[in-house]
C-alpha cells in the first residue's frame, strides 16, 4: 500500500519543494502548516499570508492541506524557555527546542495518531542508514544550509519515520527547481533568525516586554569599570560587538557574565579560551557515546576535534568559551571548512548532542 | 459515506433560491435605481423581497435594509463613535458584534452555565446613557436561545430610547422572530444560514432608529446603505426565507427528530460525551457536544477524511482551530475535551445521521487509543 506522509509546509520555498518531491515519488501526501506564533514577526512566519501560501502550493500539487494550531505548546516549550534561559544568563537556541518539542514530537505523534506512516519536513539534512540498520542524522550536501545541528536530537524511532526530501539539494538548485515547477513560493526570501523576534525590536524589545532586563556594568579582568550595558541578560560570552569600550590595547571579548551582580567582564581573546566545556541533558542518535568526535557549538559554526566524556567535552585545542545554553552537537567526522561550497564527506553524521553548562 | 453537518456555518442553497435567482443573472440585469422599465422590474423585485423579510421578522417592509451579510448588519447596528460604557453586549456574542462593541469600551454581560444572558443582568448595567444593547437571538456555537424579548422589555423599561439589537443570523431558520424578538429595535439576518446565497444579508430597524450609515454616496436603501444592491442575491435570500416559512413546522419536527437521533446515538457509542447545553435551551438544529479525552483539531482531521463536514469551536483566519470565547464565558473547561458542533438544516436526512453515527465514534476511539499509547 502507498505510504502516507504528512509534510510540514511553512509556506516557504524549501517545504514547498519537499512536498512536490514527495508527491512525485508516489507517496500519499497531505500538507500541514503548524500555527506556532501569533505575535509580531518579520518573516511573517505563521501569519495568515504564510498559511495562504502553503495552501496555494498544496493546491498546485493537488494535495489536501490542514492547519494545526500548536500555539500554546510553542509558547510553553519554546518561547517561555527562551525567556527563562535568557533571564538566567544562558543563550538558548529556540529552533532546537521547537524541533525537539514541536515538529519532531507533537507533530510526529499527531501524524502517527492520524494514521500516517511518516512525516516529512523541508530541512536541509539527510538521514543515513548504517550497515547495522540504524539511522543517523547526516549533513546536507549544502554546507551553507546544513541543518543537522538543529535536528541533532532525533532518536531512532523518529529517524526511522522521517523523510527529508531536500537534504540532497543545494539552495540555488532548489530555488531553480521551484521556479521550474511554477511553485508560488519559488521567489520567497529565506526566513532569518528566530521566527518570533522582529529585526527592528530584536531580543531586547522581546525580552524587555516579558519582564525586566537589568542594566549592568562592564569591567576588565582586573576589576576596572570601563562601560555599561543596557541589559545584562542579553550579553553573551564571546561577544565582541556592541560593548562600546575604547582605549583598549587589543580586541576585547565578553569572558564572563555575572547576572546576580549585573557585571560583565571583558578580556582579550586568550582569556576567553577554555580547555573543556561541561554539558547536561545529553541525547544520542543511537547509543550513549564517549570518545573522539568533532563538536559543533552553533548552527553554522565549525566542528572542532574533542573528546566527549560523560559530562563534558575536552577540546583537543583550546577554543573560545561557549555560552551556557548553547547546544553542543557531536559529529563523527570533520566537515569541510564552514562557509565553503566544497562537498561534505558523505558519511558525516550526528552521534549525539547536549546543552553546554 | 459522507455527511454535511455544518449548516450553522453555511447551509446549502435551497432549490427555490437557485430557481428564483437564475433569471437575475441573465436577462434581468438592470440596476434597480434605473428609471427604465427593466430597472423598475428590479426595484419591484427588491421590494417584494423586502416584504418576505418583513413578514419573517415582524417588521414592516420599509424597515428592511439590505446589506452584504451578517457581519455588516452587526457592525452597522453597533455603530461607531459611541462613548465608553454606552454599549452593552452579551459575553457570547459573535465577533461581528463583540469586536466593534469592545473596541468602543462596551460593558460585557456574563452568561450562565447554559450560555444564557439574563435580563436582570443586563438591566443592572443599563443607565440613561445607554445607547445600544446587543444580545444574539441564538448562539452560533451552542444553539442556545436568548430571551431577547424579555431583555428588550427590561432595557426599555429603564432606557426607552436605547436601541436593542439582536444578531438573529442563527435564529432565522428556527424561530418566529415576530414573537421571539418582540420589542427589539434592530435585527441582523443573513442569507446563507437559511439556504440562500452568501454575501447578502439585512438589518431590519424600527423606523427612525437607524444608526449612522457606514456606506454613503448613492442614496440606495433610503440613505441607510449606499451601493447598488445585490439583486440576484437578495431575491435568492428572500426565496430561501419564504421556503423556510412555508415548511417551518414540518422542518422543525423533522430536524428535532434527526438531531435527537444523532445525540442519542453518539451518547450510546461514546463514553463520557455530554451535550454542552440542555435540549430545552437550544434550537433543534445545533447539536454541541464535548468529548473528553481528545482535542478537536485531530478529530476534525479524521472526520474530514471521511467526508463528514462539521465544526469545532471557531476557526481563525488562518484556518487554525482556536479556543472558544463562548465556552470560556460559559465556564466550560474545554482544555481536555473536544468541543464539536454538528449543525443540521433543511437538507439534512437520516442518511446524514447514519453516516455521522458510523464515522464519529470510531474516530473518537482511534484518537483515544492513540493518546493512551503515546502519553
Amino acid at each position: 500500500m502507498t505510504e502516507r506522509v504528512l509534510v510540514g509546509m511553512s509556506g516557504g520555498v524549501d517545504s514547498s519543494v519537499a512536498a512536490a518531491l514527495l508527491v512525485e515519488q508516489g507517496f500519499d501526501v497531505v500538507g500541514v502548516t503548524m500555527k506556532l506564533w501569533g505575535g509580531e514577526s518579520d518573516s511573517g512566519c505563521c501569519s495568515v499570508s504564510d498559511v495562504d501560501d502553503a495552501r496555494w502550493v498544496a493546491n498546485q500539487l493537488d494535495i489536501e492541506h490542514h492547519v494545526f494550531n500548536f500555539g500554546e505548546e510553542f509558547n510553553e516549550h519554546v518561547v517561555s524557555p527562551f525567556v527563562d534561559t535568557h533571564r538566567t544568563g544562558g543563550t538558548p537556541n529556540p529552533c532546537i527546542e521547537c524541533n525537539r518539542h514541536i515538529k519532531f514530537d507533537l507533530f510526529f505523534e499527531r501524524a502517527a495518531v492520524l494514521g500516517f506512516d511518516r512525516i516529512a519536513t523541508g530541512h536541509y539534512a539527510r538521514i543515513a542508514t548504517l550497515d547495522d540498520g540504524t539511522f543517523r542524522m547526516q549533513r546536507s550536501i549544502d554546507p551553507l544550509k546544513d541543518q543537522s545541528y538543529v535536528l541533532h536530537m532525533l532518536g531512532q524511532d523518529v529517524l526511522s519515520r522521517v523523510l527529508l526530501p531536500i537534504g540532497g539539494w543545494n539552495k540555488p538548485e532548489l530555488r531553480a527547481e521551484a521556479e521550474r515547477r511554477g511553485l508560488l513560493t519559488a521567489g520567497k526570501p529565506d526566513s532569518q533568525d528566530v521566527c518570533f523576534i522582529t529585526k527592528d525590536g530584536g531580543r531586547e524589545e522581546f525580552l524587555g516586554a516579558r519582564g525586566g532586563l537589568t542594566p549592568g556594568v562592564i569591567v576588565t579582568e582586573d576589576g576596572r569599570e570601563v562601560g555599561a550595558v543596557p541589559a545584562t541578560e542579553l550579553v553573551t560570552i564571546g561577544q565582541r560587538k556592541g560593548l562600546n569600550v575604547s582605549g583598549m590595547s587589543e580586541p576585547q571579548f565578553v569572558v564572563d557574565v555575572n547576572l546576580q551582580e549585573s557585571i560583565v567582564t571583558i578580556g582579550p581573546r586568550r582569556s576567553l579560551q577554555d580547555t573543556e566545556t561541561g554539558f547536561t541533558q545529553p541525547v544520542w542518535a543511537h547509543e550513549p557515546f564517549t570518545g573522539e568526535a568533532f563538536v559543533q557549538a552553533s548552527a553554522h559554526g565549525t566542528a572542532f576535534p574533542a573528546t566527549v566524556e560523560l559530562d563534558r567535552v575536552v577540546w583537543h585545542n583550546n577554543r573560545d568559551r561557549i555560552a551556557p545554553g548553547q547546544s553542543l552537537v557531536f559529529y563523527n567526522e570533520r566537515p569541510t571548512a564552514s562557509g565553503t561550497s566544497a562537498p561534505i564527506p558523505e558519511n558525516n553524521y550526528v552521534i549525539g548532542g547536549a546543552i553546554a553548562t | 459515506m459522507s455527511a454535511y453537518l455544518d449548516h450553522a456555518a453555511s447551509s446549502p442553497l435551497r432549490p427555490e433560491a437557485l430557481d428564483a435567482m437564475l433569471p437575475w443573472f441573465s436577462e434581468q440585469h438592470a440596476n434597480p435605481t434605473a428609471s427604465h422599465r427593466r430597472g423598475r422590474r428590479a426595484r419591484q423585485a427588491l421590494d417584494e423581497a423586502r416584504g418576505v423579510l418583513a413578514e419573517a421578522t415582524g417588521f414592516t417592509r420599509g424597515e428592511v435594509v439590505f446589506t452584504g451579510g451578517g457581519t455588516e448588519s452587526d457592525n452597522l447596528a453597533i455603530g461607531r463613535g459611541r462613548p465608553a460604557g454606552t454599549i452593552i453586549v452579551g459575553a457570547t456574542e459573535h465577533p461581528a458584534v463583540l469586536e466593534p462593541a469592545v473596541r468602543q469600551g462596551a460593558h460585557v454581560v456574563p452568561v450562565d452555565r447554559n450560555g444564557i444572558v439574563h435580563p436582570e443582568a443586563v438591566a443592572e448595567l443599563v443607565t440613561d446613557e445607554t445607547q445600544v444593547v446587543s444580545v444574539m437571538a441564538v448562539n452560533n456555537e451552542t444553539g442556545v436561545e436568548q430571551p431577547i424579548a424579555d431583555i428588550a422589555a427590561a432595557v426599555h423599561a429603564i432606557a426607552p430610547e436605547a436601541l436593542v439589537h439582536s444578531d438573529a443570523v442563527q435564529a432565522l431558520p428556527w424561530l418566529d422572530l415576530s414573537t421571539a424578538a418582540a420589542g427589539v429595535d434592530m435585527l441582523s439576518i443573513t442569507g446563507h444560514k437559511i439556504g440562500g446565497p452568501q454575501g447578502v444579508g439585512a438589518v431590519v430597524v424600527r423606523d427612525g432608529k437607524m444608526p449612522d450609515p457606514m456606506l454613503v454616496g448613492g442614496g440606495q436603501e433610503r440613505d441607510r446603505r449606499a451601493g447598488t444592491q445585490n439583486v440576484a442575491g437578495i431575491i435568492g435570500f428572500a426565496a430561501a426565507v419564504q421556503a423556510s416559512l412555508d415548511d417551518r413546522s414540518e422542518r422543525l419536527a423533522r430536524i428535532d427528530r434527526l438531531a435527537t437521533r444523532l445525540l442519542d446515538g453518539l451518547t450510546d457509542q461514546i463514553d463520557g460525551i455530554h451535550p454542552t447545553v440542555d435540549r430545552a435551551a437550544r434550537v433543534p438544529g445545533i447539536v454541541h457536544i464535548c468529548i473528553p479525552g481528545i482535542t478537536s483539531e485531530p478529530l476534525l482531521f479524521l472526520l474530514d477524511e471521511q467526508s463528514l463536514a462539521c465544526s469545532a469551536a471557531s476557526s481563525c483566519a488562518s484556518g487554525a482551530q482556536g479556543a472558544s470565547h463562548v465556552l470560556d464565558a460559559m465556564g466550560v473547561d474545554a482544555s481536555a475535551t473536544a468541543p464539536l458542533r454538528l449543525s443540521l438544516g433543511w437538507s439534512t436526512t437520516d442518511a446524514d445521521i447514519d453516516s455521522a453515527l458510523a464515522i464519529i465514534p470510531p474516530a473518537v476511539a482511534r484518537l483515544r487509543d492513540g493518546n493512551r499509547s503515546t502519553t
